[in-house]
């Protein structure tokens, strides 16, 4: 692909509409590669920030999983019905692929959630935490518990949705992130 | 600290992360290598929730299965689900294999569960909780058959 080419993709999907993006699935549906770098590249730094809080800050990891993500996303583009926005299918499959890899993680390496607990030190006050103190807080909760947090404070996302996506009941949603709360809390340096 | 100076906060961590280089020649390089998959005829969504249910069910009777021993005499079980009475009502009434046949059968059914949950994931691999579902499965397929090697 020659650089002048890549370059109208890029400009036509800086501020997509959603037409624009249906004109674009519809295109990578049909085996369209441009169609789909183009969407890629319009959705690339959502999906690997949210990959990427999800896997603890792992660059290389986020990095590969968002490639897995994206290939994913290539090859069930024929599954994908236009009844909702193709940025939330995109989105959920993403997660989803992200929590396959963690669920993978947690079994070969049986990681011990009281160690991570442990693990989540620190003495800056919340308020005055910059970016990258809280990301690395947040990274070190424990795997559950960090991707409820990060569903909910910093996707967005309902505990209602929380719950029926992860498979655990409301409460236990809640209590997870009152968890996670506690300990990034104290990771901070504030009392809980 | 209230809950909007919490989600102030939390919103410093969101937001779009650029990755550190370019993915898309390795992307391209993998879909060029990996077939778009037609179109097929969408499982009709009563189909995924009885394979989410039999899933369940079968999940149900293994937990069942681990936390209480299987009776030598006949009894009644109280257990509700689908699965759990097809398999129960498989087992030989005063069959000193009993146990093992409810482990084989069980075996089974967790196989099948994850074989229709896989099927649904292919439909829908947007689902987080048909991802969280398998999980649970197999690592209910696990357990069952480690019980199965110890028995």
């Amino acid at each position: 692909m020659d650089g002048s080419a890549l370059r109208v993709n890029i400009s036509t999907v800086e501020t997509p509409r959603e037409d624009t993006v249906s004109a674009l699935v519809r295109r990578a549906s049909a085996g369209d590669t441009r169609a789909f770098e183009a969407l890629y590249r319009d959705h690339v730094g959502r999906i690997y920030g949210t990959i990427l809080r999800l896997v603890a800050m792992d660059r290389a990891r986020a990095e590969e999983l968002t490639q897995e993500a994206f290939v994913r996303a290539w090859q069930k583009l024929g599954s994908f019905r236009h009844e909702s926005a193709f940025s939330t299918w995109l989105h959920r499959l993403s997660v989803n692929t992200a929590l396959m890899a963690l669920r993978g993680k947690r079994e070969t390496e049986s990681a011990d959630e009281e160690a991570l607990e442990l693990a989540a030190g620190g003495e800056i006050p919340f308020c005055a935490a910059e970016r990258g103190d809280l990301e690395r807080a947040v990274s070190e909760l424990p795997p559950r518990a960090r991707a409820v947090l990060v569903l909910h404070d910093v996707e967005g996302w309902k505990h209602e949705e929380i719950s029926a996506e992860l498979g655990m009941a409301v409460g236990s949603s809640k209590a997870q992130l009152h968890r996670a709360r506690g300990l990034l809390r104290r990771a901070l340096g504030e009392a809980a | 600290m209230s809950e909007f100076e919490w989600r102030n906060g939390m919103r410093k961590v969101g937001g779009p992360v650029e990755p550190g280089r370019d993915l898309w020649p390795d992307i391209a390089a993998k879909i060029s290598a990996v077939p778009q998959e037609k179109r097929r005829l969408r499982l009709p969504t009563f189909a995924i929730a009885a394979g989410v249910l039999v899933a369940c069910g079968a999940v149900l009777f293994a937990w069942q299965l681990q936390n209480k021993p299987v009776p030598q005499q006949p009894t009644t079980l109280a257990v509700n689900t689908p699965v759990s009475k097809r398999v129960i009502n498989n087992v030989v009434e005063n069959d000193e294999h009993a146990p093992r046949k409810v482990l084989a059968n069980a075996s089974d059914e967790l196989n099948d569960a994850s074989t229709s949950i896989q099927q649904a994931l292919e439909q829908r691999p947007d689902a987080v909780f048909l991802v969280n579902l398998l999980n649970k499965t197999n690592s209910q397929r696990l357990r069952v058959m480690k019980k199965s090697y110890a028995g």
